[in-house]
């Protein structure tokens, strides 16, 4: 097998999106007819090569691939997907969602054709409608965390803060090793007052990310305002009523939290340029 | 419910079925002949009647080894045999009318009439012991112009009627002589024997007695020929219808011949040599001549009674046929065959006549055959009168082989053409035809007289990569990669012959061909010497030598596969054989050592002087110049010692000898190997007495020498003995039989027993147990397990009424822990133990077969604590005995032997009726529950104990074959553990393979390669035309 087609089964099986760079690896084997070295995965090959040529905007080069697939697989669902996705492609968003409702309808779980409904819908704005099908996508794909984190930025886009946390905490349940999850997690907790949960989840992501930036800023603020809602007391405060701040830790701790991810900052930024450096330390009040 | 009971039903066939196809031991048809080989043999004969009657000519011989055979004259085979009893011997052979007559038997003697054509017993009579009975008397005849015999039986003249088969008259011979010939002559019969010598007539001389027939009046008994006995070499009986019957002798320092003829007490006839000879002897010449009997029935000489001289006149030695004639009323003598009869080797003579009428009318005189064997070739002459040999031939025989030619006859084809039949000293039977170059026909004897058998392990065959490495560089074969590729390349070699003889089914075409061939010609020996000995083995270890030493000094080795020869050599002190009695392998082939193969021989000569050689194991010939020594005194115990000579690698042999005290010798005895032995010599312990009739046994150790005679130790240096301990027999009991392990029966692979409860018994195993048997004055029979050692009595039990006599022999074998014997057991059916109150009473006589095994201690998980075995601090065994009824006598017993011993031990049976049996161990297992069998016992898998011992036909080794005579079972391990090789020999010889526990370590021989073959290529092409078919099914599947 040729370097080339090695190269493009790599691509293929990483789930990378790179277009360009298929569409060059491709363009001699297509050119050549040596596409068929690939042997079984030739079938592969076209529809890797017809995506990446849909993201480059070559549709004359999508539209001779698809017509290939056409005639070897017929009325599959898969090529009908493909349909579907240079219609988007092109333009005629109506037909496309005809074609994947279509195929919804002779098999309700085929998870390309809802993905791509929804994805269409997300394009076209259609943000509530979109989230009513990734919700009872999810009804049916409970276990497909990268839907439920697509639902959650749905949600976020419409500042429905909570819905979008507990999605989150799908993604964290299915995916708990990965401090990213942990990081939007804890941001829309603080963004909805919940500091305690905030101030974990920040923990939780020095804990996973070693030296994380974005965790010690969260640390930081998250502590710092706890310790100011709590040593102000309640009344002093414009609208602490809106936080929650009942398992926050003890002072102290909060306290050496703070100060810790002053200091890890600080070491961090340390090998930085002056004015990053000065940046930071203003924002510390140091 | 219909369905439950048909899948029980299922599955009860399914077990039963599996049950059985364990249990059978049989082989295939077309294995028959391929495992195993068969040799139909009669012995050395005695006497050979060429005799030509009703279906053409036809050999008759009787055998030193109690047989009467007939031979086909043009193959050699046996056409039919009678083996007759150990302890009765065939004195007399004659045939007449069609029939075979026999006397046999000594005090108890039998006369027979046989069928020549079939072989069919035509009627017997028996006579019983006699008080008055001459030890080796005993003769019989046929009488003229009917079919009735007259005969000496015990102390007995009896004619016998062929119609009665019981004397029609008998005479009373009250001792006067010991009978060994009867002359019939018309109306009367003459027995003559040697006198009785009485204290008034000492001396010897012949006794003739002449009867009526009719009546069996005595006419008249004298005595002649003073000094003289039957079987002198200056005496002959000789008979003719025409001329009547004389008695010719010639006495010590007397130069004249004496002629008697019988019936006739004066006058008598002198006859001067001169007048035969026709040339003056001298007569010192005259004494030194021999006088012998010409004619191999002399009844049946129509013509002229005849006889032959052989004398020596100024160093050349002649033989002259001499023919009595009468001129008007004289009798004379004349001589009608000259012949030289030198050049140091005796001539031998036959004499025979032709077949048909017109020739017997032609060649009046009958023919006379002298052979003369010297260098490397055997010549023989036919004669019919005194001029040119009428038939010459030569063939190239080597003495060394057989020993030199020592009797011929000549007989004659249904075609007249003579035949000559020379007999050797080692017991080679060969038919010489003129214008042939190598014999007709021969047959090896020999072997029917082995009396001891080694098995050698013959080298893997030289075409494997090693050899061939080793033949070029040595210091290839070290490179594992070039021992692979060598390995392939013979792999590559052997498959394309293998695909260029036709997938070996031309091969096995062939083999098949072969063997029927072989069946039909399996008596006759394939060839004297072959072309190219055996050297190299096989992978399995199936074929070895099987190295045979044999009372008439030949030593023989023969391949276990199919019997074919690879060398003899014939062991003989001056000129008469010597009795082997021992053959010991005593280096085996190494792999990477130049050193040859051994095998020492030990054995007797007549007058009782023991000599010891060493053979290269792989061609007969003396190892060295030294190879073959005398003894100054005769032997009375020959063992293998645990040591090797490090000096030739060979292992050591004790032979312990005759003297005031028993002296003890080392071979080879050199001053490397006394060393050797010394330095083990502490661990050397033997026992003297065990001989049939002794009342003692005695224990012996061995006095170390001193290190001067150790480093000169040569072959006349002796170990002295030290007795240890006597074992004296109780009052009036006298020894049967000492039997102890051979053959490395007492390795065991297991130390205990398990049972059923994983506790385990320990076995005894004691490799200084003898079993004695003893015979009691009270009646009964003794059992005593003695320790070699310490003389230490282990065990004892007395069968009450047990018999041991010559037709009922004391048969025993030790194996791992086990003791076997059998043994004749009158009445009652009584148990082992001495303090039983006899329970098992049972009224029937008949043969048991008794097991004991011996164990450290009767409780499980016990054992003697002591990290070495003494045979001073063992505590006594535990002795489990049980015994079974056998229905049929045994005549040899024998263990199966595997290369570790993991495969269960056959016992093997060469049964009185011509088998060989093999009985797997289990059934002789003493614990064998004689009530219903406890979780316990059936868990070990015990089989509960039934008293009779079923001698299942389906554990015939020998299958069709008739096994005659079995004297000795061996057994030898192959290479794979499952098999092991079984050897009879005896009278007839029969090797096989068996697998006492099935051919777990080999492919079925049903298995076929071809299928194995057919049905990979099937799957691979399977997988080629599937694999697309299912990917493409695939690629549509996802893409649906």
């Amino acid at each position: 097998m040729s370097s080339s087609l090695k190269l493009l089964a790599e691509i293929r099986q990483s789930s990378e999106r790179r277009p360009f760079e298929v569409l060059k690896l491709s363009e001699p084997l297509l050119n050549k007819g040596s596409i068929s070295q690939a042997g079984d995965d030739v079938w592969l090959v076209y529809e890797q090569v017809f995506i990446a040529a849909i993201d480059e905007g070559e549709i004359d080069v999508a539209k001779a691939v698809l017509e290939i697939l056409h005639k070897r697989f017929g009325g599959s669902q898969r090529v009908k997907r493909l349909y579907g996705m240079i219609n988007e492609a092109v333009g005629y968003p109506d037909e496309a969602k005809k074609l994947y409702d279509e195929m919804l309808e002779k098999d309700a779980t085929n998870v390309l054709a809802s993905k791509r409904l929804i994805a269409l819908l997300k394009s076209q704005g259609q943000y509530s409608i979109a989230i009513q099908e990734l919700v009872s996508y999810l009804d049916t794909h409970g276990n497909d965390f990268e839907a439920w984190l697509e639902l959650a930025h749905l949600y976020l886009a419409n500042h429905l803060y909570a819905q979008a946390a507990f999605c989150l905490e799908e993604v964290i349940l299915q995916q708990p090793a990965n401090h990213y999850f942990h990081l939007c997690y804890a941001e829309v907790n603080y963004t909805m007052g919940c500091l305690d949960i905030a101030l974990k989840e920040y923990l939780r992501v020095v804990e996973l990310s070693t030296d994380n930036v974005r965790g010690f800023y969260g640390i930081k603020l998250a502590a710092d305002r706890i310790l100011d809602i709590t040593s102000h007391g309640a009344g002093k405060s414009r609208d602490s009523s809106h936080f929650k701040v009942e398992n926050a830790p003890q002072k102290a701790t909060l306290e050496r939290l703070s100060q810790l991810a002053t200091e890890r900052l600080v070491a961090i930024y340390s090998g930085t340029n002056d004015a990053t450096k000065k940046t930071v330390e203003a924002w510390l009040k140091l | 419910m219909i369905g439950s009971l048909s899948l029980k039903a299922v599955l009860g066939t399914t077990l039963a079925l599996s049950s059985i196809s364990t249990l059978v031991h049989g082989l295939f048809p077309d294995e028959a002949g391929r495992i195993d080989w068969y040799r139909e043999q009669m012995g050395v004969p005695k006497k050979i009647v060429p005799y030509t009657g009703g279906n053409g000519t036809s050999i008759f011989a009787i055998t030193h080894r109690n047989v009467l055979a007939s031979l086909n004259p043009n193959s050699g085979e046996i056409i039919w045999r009678q083996v007759f009893g150990d302890s009765e011997p065939i004195n007399t052979l004659q045939l007449r009318d069609d029939q075979a007559l026999t006397h046999s038997g000594a005090n108890e003697s039998y006369v027979r009439v046989w069928d020549a054509a079939t072989g069919s017993l035509k009627w017997e009579f028996s006579h019983p012991e006699a008080p008055t009975y001459k030890p080796s008397s005993g003769a019989a005849a046929f009488l003229d112009g009917n079919k009735d015999v007259l005969a000496v039986v015990g102390d007995s003249l009896v004619r016998l009627s062929a119609d009665q088969s019981k004397p029609v008259w008998e005479v009373s011979l009250n001792r006067t002589a010991t009978y060994k010939r009867i002359v019939v002559q018309g109306d009367v019969a003459y027995a003559i024997g040697d006198a009785t010598q009485t204290s008034k007539a000492r001396q010897q001389r012949l006794h003739v007695l002449e009867v009526n027939l009719a009546t069996g009046s005595l006419a008249k008994q004298y005595d002649i020929a003073n000094g003289m006995s039957l079987g002198s070499d200056n005496l002959v009986v000789i008979e003719s219808k025409e001329y009547g019957a004389y008695v010719v002798w010639r006495e010590e320092k007397n130069i004249v011949w004496m002629i008697h003829r019988l019936g006739m007490i004066k006058p008598m006839w002198d006859i001067y040599h001169a007048k035969i000879v026709q040339v003056e002897l001298m007569p010192e010449d005259m004494l030194a001549s021999t006088i012998s009997e010409l004619d191999l029935d002399p009844g049946l000489n129509e013509n002229v009674p005849r006889f032959a001289l052989t004398y020596t006149k100024e160093g050349k030695t002649k033989t002259v046929v001499v023919e009595m004639f009468r001129t008007d009323d004289k009798l004379d003598m004349r001589k009608v065959v000259g012949f030289r009869s030198d050049n140091g080797v005796v001539a031998s003579f036959g004499s025979a006549l032709p077949v048909n009428e017109a020739n017997k009318s032609a060649q009046k005189q009958r023919t006379v055959v002298s052979v003369r064997s010297y260098n490397n070739s055997v010549a023989w002459r036919i004669y019919s009168d005194d001029k040119a040999p009428t038939h010459t031939g030569e063939f190239a025989y080597n003495p060394a082989t057989y020993g030199p030619v020592t009797g011929a006859s000549l007989y004659y084809t249904n075609n007249d053409e003579p035949r000559v039949l020379v007999q050797t000293g080692g017991g080679l039977l060969a038919a010489l035809a003129p214008n042939t170059d190598g014999p007709l026909w021969s047959r090896d004897e020999s072997l029917a007289h082995a009396t001891d058998m080694a098995f050698m392990e013959l080298p893997p065959p030289a075409s494997s990569a090693e050899h061939a490495a080793k033949a070029t560089d040595p210091s290839v074969v070290n490179s594992p990669l070039v021992r692979y590729i060598l390995r392939w390349v013979e792999t590559t070699k052997s498959l394309t012959m293998w695909v260029s003889s036709g997938f070996g089914l031309l091969d096995s075409t062939d083999n098949t061909a072969s063997s029927s061939a072989d069946l039909a010609s399996r008596s006759v020996a394939e060839a004297l010497v072959p072309t190219s000995p055996l050297t190299t083995g096989d992978h399995f270890g199936f074929r070895k030598l099987s190295i045979f030493g044999t009372s008439t000094g030949v030593v023989a080795a023969l391949s276990t596969q199919d019997g074919t020869r690879s060398w003899t050599h014939w062991f003989a002190d001056n000129g008469t054989s010597v009795k082997v009695e021992h053959i010991f392998v005593t280096r085996r082939t190494q792999p990477l050592s130049e050193d040859a193969a051994l095998v020492t021989v030990v054995g007797r000569n007549a007058r009782g002087k023991t000599v010891v050689a060493d053979l290269d194991a792989l061609t007969g010939l003396p190892a060295s110049e030294n190879a073959i020594q005398w003894l100054a005194s005769g032997h009375t115990k020959v063992f293998e010692l645990p040591v090797v000579d490090t000096a030739t690698n060979q292992q050591l042999i004790g032979i312990i000898t005759d003297g005031k005290e028993p002296q003890f010798r080392i071979w080879p005895s050199t001053a490397a190997g006394a060393k050797a032995f010394f330095a083990i010599s502490d661990t050397v312990f033997f026992d003297l007495g065990g001989s049939k009739g002794s009342i003692q046994l005695r224990g012996y150790s061995i006095e170390r020498s001193s290190e001067l005679e150790i480093s000169s130790w040569n072959k006349d240096s002796v170990a002295s003995t030290k007795r240890q301990w006597a074992f004296d027999l109780p009052e009036g009991e006298i020894l049967v039989k000492e039997t102890e392990y051979r053959n490395g029966a007492q390795n065991t692979a297991l130390l205990g027993r398990v049972l059923g409860d994983r506790s385990v018994l320990y076995k005894y195993i004691n490799p200084h147990l003898v079993t004695l048997a003893t015979l009691r004055s009270e009646g009964g029979i003794g059992i005593y397990f003695i320790d070699r050692v310490s003389g230490r009595l282990l065990h004892s039990a007395i069968h009450k009424n047990a018999r041991v006599t010559a037709k009922q022999p004391f048969l025993g074998i030790q194996t791992e822990n086990r003791v076997i014997y059998q043994l004749w057991q009158d009445g009652s059916f009584a148990p082992v133990s001495s303090n039983s109150t006899g329970k098992h009473q049972a009224t029937t006589s008949g043969y048991i077969t008794v097991v004991a095994e011996l164990f450290e201690s009767d409780k499980p998980d016990t054992r003697e604590d002591s990290k070495a075995f003494s045979s001073y601090d063992i505590l006594l065994p535990s002795v489990v005995t049980t015994a079974f009824t056998a229905p049929e006598a045994a005549s040899a017993l024998g263990i199966t032997r595997t290369g570790s011993h993991i495969t269960t031990r056959d016992v093997l049976f060469g049964l009185v009726s011509n088998k060989l049996l093999s009985l797997p161990d289990q059934l002789f297992d003493p614990r064998r529950p004689k009530e219903a069998p406890t979780k316990d016992e059936q868990a070990e898998g015990l089989v509960p104990y039934a008293a009779p011992l079923v001698l299942d036909p389906k554990r015939v080794l020998s299958h069709y074959n008739t096994v005659a005579g079995i004297k000795f079972i061996s057994s030898a391990p192959t290479h794979l553990e499952s098999t092991s090789l079984v050897a009879s020999f005896g009278l007839d010889m029969f090797f096989t393979r068996t697998s006492p526990s099935g051919t777990f370590d080999q492919l079925s021989p049903s298995f076929s390669k071809v299928n194995l073959v057919v049905t990979t290529l099937a799957l691979v092409i399977g997988c080629l035309l599937g694999g697309p078919m299912v990917r493409r099914k695939m690629t549509n599947q996802a893409w649906e």
